[in-house]
């Protein structure tokens, strides 16, 4: 849901009126736990980077956030944010991408 | 009085601008807060001849040069100073060191060295020359460096969870020198395994 979404306000509308079939609106119901926010399976949140010097914040806090590369990073500034990463003991989201050729 | 005229002059502001009941429009809103009502000062003592730690956080806290914001994950968070134990960006009295007059900070230094920060309270008005490094050799063992770590940071009478901060991350950069393992070959599932069996 983007935060450019409206409730509908119209008299006859459908959707606000709740009829079997029409899109769910949003309600606070569906949010989720505080403690689990924002969190991938692997009970980390991402943490987009673009370089090294990104990776070294997440120093102590490698048990809470993952490394997520930005998508307009080279393959080559890739292999050493990976490999920065890997020092650190911090996990990249995104490792294989770009970096690994197909066989 | 006299921390109100030296706000004054920092701000570049005349003699009434913030006495006066007509508050200056060129003032930041949080300068006016920090006016209004001065908040609870931190454990350090006030060495800054000029302004205090609390006042150049209320400034500073929205936007500066080490802050590093991120809208995913519920709009992160960190700090890129030196002086800053966990990276985070908080003033909780003890985090935000570029903000404090006395502050503690370890990183990496040469040839797996922990090298430890700290802000001089006497050259607080000094940036260039108010931090003092000590370097632990990486020769050093873990525990030796870990206890002058905690000593370094329990004689200058830094607040008691600082020192732990402190150890845990002189382990971390340790850590972070030693040749990380290198990755498991993948094993082949369901129908690669079958294949590779044969």
């Amino acid at each position: 849901m983007t935060s450019s979404w409206r409730k509908p306000k119209g008299i006859d509308n459908a959707v606000r009126r709740r009829f079997r079939g029409r899109m769910a609106m949003p309600s606070i119901g569906y949010g989720s736990n505080r403690k689990t926010r924002h969190m991938a399976p692997n009970g980390l949140k991402a943490f987009l980077v673009s370089n090294t010097k990104d990776v070294e914040l997440l120093l102590m806090h490698k048990d809470t956030y993952a490394a997520e590369i930005a998508h307009n990073v080279s393959s080559r500034k890739r292999v050493d944010i990976i490999a920065r990463a890997k020092q650190l003991g911090v996990k990249v989201t995104n490792a294989k991408a770009k970096v690994t050729t197909e066989i | 009085m006299s921390e109100l005229s030296d706000i004054r002059t920092i701000l570049g502001l005349g003699k009434d601008e913030i006495t006066s009941n007509k508050r200056s429009s060129r003032l930041p809103n949080s300068v006016d807060n920090y006016l209004r009502k001065a908040p609870k000062s931190c454990n350090f003592t006030m060495a800054s001849p000029q302004v205090s730690s609390d006042l150049i956080w209320e400034i500073v806290r929205n936007n500066n040069s080490f802050l590093v914001k991120r809208k995913a994950s519920g709009g992160v968070q960190f700090s890129r100073d030196n002086l800053n134990l966990t990276n985070k960006h908080a003033r909780k009295c003890q985090w935000a060191g570029f903000v404090n007059d006395k502050a503690i900070g370890v990183v990496p230094g040469e040839k797996n060295a922990v090298k430890v920060l700290s802000k001089k309270t006497s050259a607080a008005n000094k940036p260039a020359s108010a931090i003092t490094e000590t370097t632990y050799s990486g020769g050093k063992s873990a525990r030796k460096t870990y206890v002058a770590v905690a000593q370094q940071a329990a004689k200058s009478n830094y607040r008691a969870d600082l020192r732990q901060a402190a150890v845990a991350r002189a382990s971390a950069i340790r850590h972070s020198y030693k040749e990380p393992k290198p990755t498991p070959e993948p094993k082949p599932r369901g129908a690669k395994a079958k294949k590779a069996a044969e």
